[in-house]
């Protein structure tokens, strides 16, 4: 029987309501989602696969699709442009934009979960190592923690320090982000109704931003000041990933539920409850003691003289 | 020392550095320091001064030009040229030296609204992002271009051992930035594609206007005449990066309008 080709995605699993934890992937999902392609997505765990080390691994029709061009040049092929009905102009602002997201807060999000220090070590790894399977986990978190840094370090190798190089980096991104918020205003999209190829990129980038619970994350309390852009992030996570969304939700829910069950305490183990138990096993274990070294003794002779009493009579 | 934990911290710092900048006029006797034009300069560099002196022209600010050999290694920011010498300032960069003049008051973008500032924005972006990394990329990876042109040149002004140091060492620092902006892999055509696209986006949005916001020259005009005229006028192995700009005819008139209005005095 004829197949009809399908996209096939190789991703991390999601988390935090995001459908995946890498925002190469959130990339890829969001493009699929907003055009509607057919989209065949594996959960994996193994980057072994891949020749550049890393997931999403993306194919058509047994071809790798190794960035975004290749990728929106195939679903253009299948009359699934996510840039339908935009004008010459918006395309044309469009392009900048992205070309601007991707210099400015691709740094910021590689500069926020590798290069720093409590968020490498406390978050980013263990994430990633528990996401991974076992030989795997020894190796990749630090092959992408090299990577990142190899990166920041190239684009930023006119500055000496690492704080120079946050200053700069997180000041662009603020700055990006203003820009962001602003031009978004109070639409729905960035072009009006309907998601786009820029609202795909930037929610990518944004999203692991806003929703990921880093210790030490100046980007995220910015983000969370810009009230459009959260809005606009809950509303895509939403409509277009629901079953994220609600996995999420479940998952937050349950933990009330939990921390809920955890206030009421059932009566055999309150304080008070514990303590009449102790009071009455040392009274119980006194009066045996006492009846052993006989400072208590029962008499049976007023039975027994009651019982001869009975029998004369 | 500003708080760096928060993010107001993080944008005090850069408003302090504009205070500690805007405290006194332009300087008189500023020097702009470059490569030397005619045998040691390479096409990114070329565009950025280019860039940076159309800037300064439009803005009406008075500077020299000085040519050292060594441009790059004086910088304030390793191998960024050009550099600006401001009364007790060295800036780097276009966008620096862009924010520098504006601390003093001097600015082309005063006049535009919100939305346009924003186009100003992105579009600068994407110029310094797409257009600069293509003229990267073909002086520095496309193997021919570097064996007949760039190696000559580059190591023209250097004496015998320096000479294949440094060119060993910048070309491993270029490709190194190609590789990690996942440029390096990119093929030719693919790369002139990137740049046809771009010239179509700032055409389109440039249209049928004399520049690209209305009446009066901005920084994205001196931006996008120091990159284009460079393409156009240096010349190459062979002339398909120049092709590709000259089929775009609004920014070829673009480039023609800013030189006339500009340059075309000083070579009268």
């Amino acid at each position: 029987m004829f197949k009809f080709p399908q996209l096939e995605v190789e991703s991390w699993k999601g988390d935090w309501g995001l459908p995946s934890i890498d925002y190469k992937c959130i990339e890829v999902l969001a493009f699929a989602r907003f055009t509607n392609a057919p989209i065949n997505i594996n959960l994996s765990n193994n980057p072994f696969k891949s020749t550049t080390g890393h997931l999403p691994i993306v194919s058509y029709n047994k071809r790798l699709l190794l960035n975004r061009d290749s990728l929106i040049e195939c679903l253009d092929k299948q009359n699934l442009t996510p840039n339908f009905g935009l004008s010459g102009l918006q395309l044309a602002e469009e392009h900048a934009v992205i070309s601007m997201i991707d210099a400015q807060l691709e740094p910021a999000l590689l500069f926020a979960w590798w290069m720093d220090e409590t968020n490498c070590l406390n978050f980013t790894r263990p994430l990633y190592r528990n996401a991974l399977k076992f030989p795997f986990n020894w190796y990749y978190p630090s092959a992408y923690e090299r990577a990142a840094k190899q990166k920041i370090y190239t684009l930023y190798n006119h500055l000496d320090s690492d704080n120079d190089i946050m200053t700069e980096i997180y000041a662009e991104a603020i700055k990006c982000m203003n820009g962001l918020e602003n031009r978004l205003g109070n639409n729905f999209y960035f072009f009006g109704s309907h998601p786009t190829l820029l609202d795909a990129v930037a929610y990518s980038y944004l999203g692991p931003l806003l929703k990921a619970p880093l210790i030490d994350n100046k980007l995220q309390s910015h983000l969370t000041t810009c009230k459009n852009l959260c809005m606009w992030i809950d509303r895509i996570t939403r409509e277009y990933f629901k079953i994220d969304w609600q996995a999420h939700k479940c998952n937050e829910r349950k933990k009330i539920e939990e921390s809920k069950q955890m206030n009421i305490i059932p009566w055999y183990k309150k304080d008070e409850t514990k303590n009449v138990f102790i009071g009455l096993f040392t009274i119980i274990t006194m009066v045996i003691y006492s009846f052993k070294i006989g400072l208590i003794s029962v008499s049976f002779i007023l039975i027994f003289s009651m019982y001869d009493t009975y029998q004369i009579l | 020392m500003p708080d760096l934990q928060t993010p107001s911290g993080i944008l005090t710092k850069e408003c302090l550095r504009t205070q500690i900048c805007g405290e006194s006029d332009w300087p008189k006797n500023t020097v702009l320091y470059q490569p030397y034009e005619t045998e040691q300069i390479l096409l990114p560099d070329n565009s950025k001064c280019l860039s940076v002196k159309t800037f300064l022209k439009m803005a009406g600010l008075e500077f020299i030009v000085e040519a050292r050999e060594n441009a790059e290694y004086m910088s304030p920011h390793r191998g960024k040229v050009p550099f600006i010498k401001a009364g007790l300032f060295l800036v780097a960069d276009f966008e620096p030296i862009v924010n520098f003049a504006q601390s003093k008051g001097y600015s082309l973008s005063k006049h535009l609204d919100e939305t346009q500032k924003w186009d100003l924005r992105v579009y600068m972006a994407l110029v310094n992002n797409v257009l600069l990394n293509a003229e990267i990329y073909v002086t520095w990876n496309h193997e021919l271009t570097y064996k007949e042109l760039t190696k000559p040149r580059y190591s023209s002004v250097y004496p015998f051992p320096l000479n294949h140091w440094a060119i060993y060492y910048k070309r491993r620092e270029m490709l190194s930035h190609l590789d990690v902006l996942d440029w390096k892999k990119k093929s030719l055509d693919e790369v002139f594609k990137e740049v046809e696209k771009i010239c179509q986006s700032l055409s389109t949005f440039l249209g049928d206007k004399s520049y690209f916001f209305n009446e009066k020259p901005t920084e994205l005009d001196a931006l996008v005449f120091g990159h284009l005229f460079s393409i156009i006028t240096t010349p190459l192995l062979n002339n398909r990066f120049a092709a590709t700009v000259r089929a775009y005819d609004n920014l070829v008139q673009l480039c023609v309008r800013i030189e006339t209005e500009f340059y075309q005095s000083r070579i009268l």
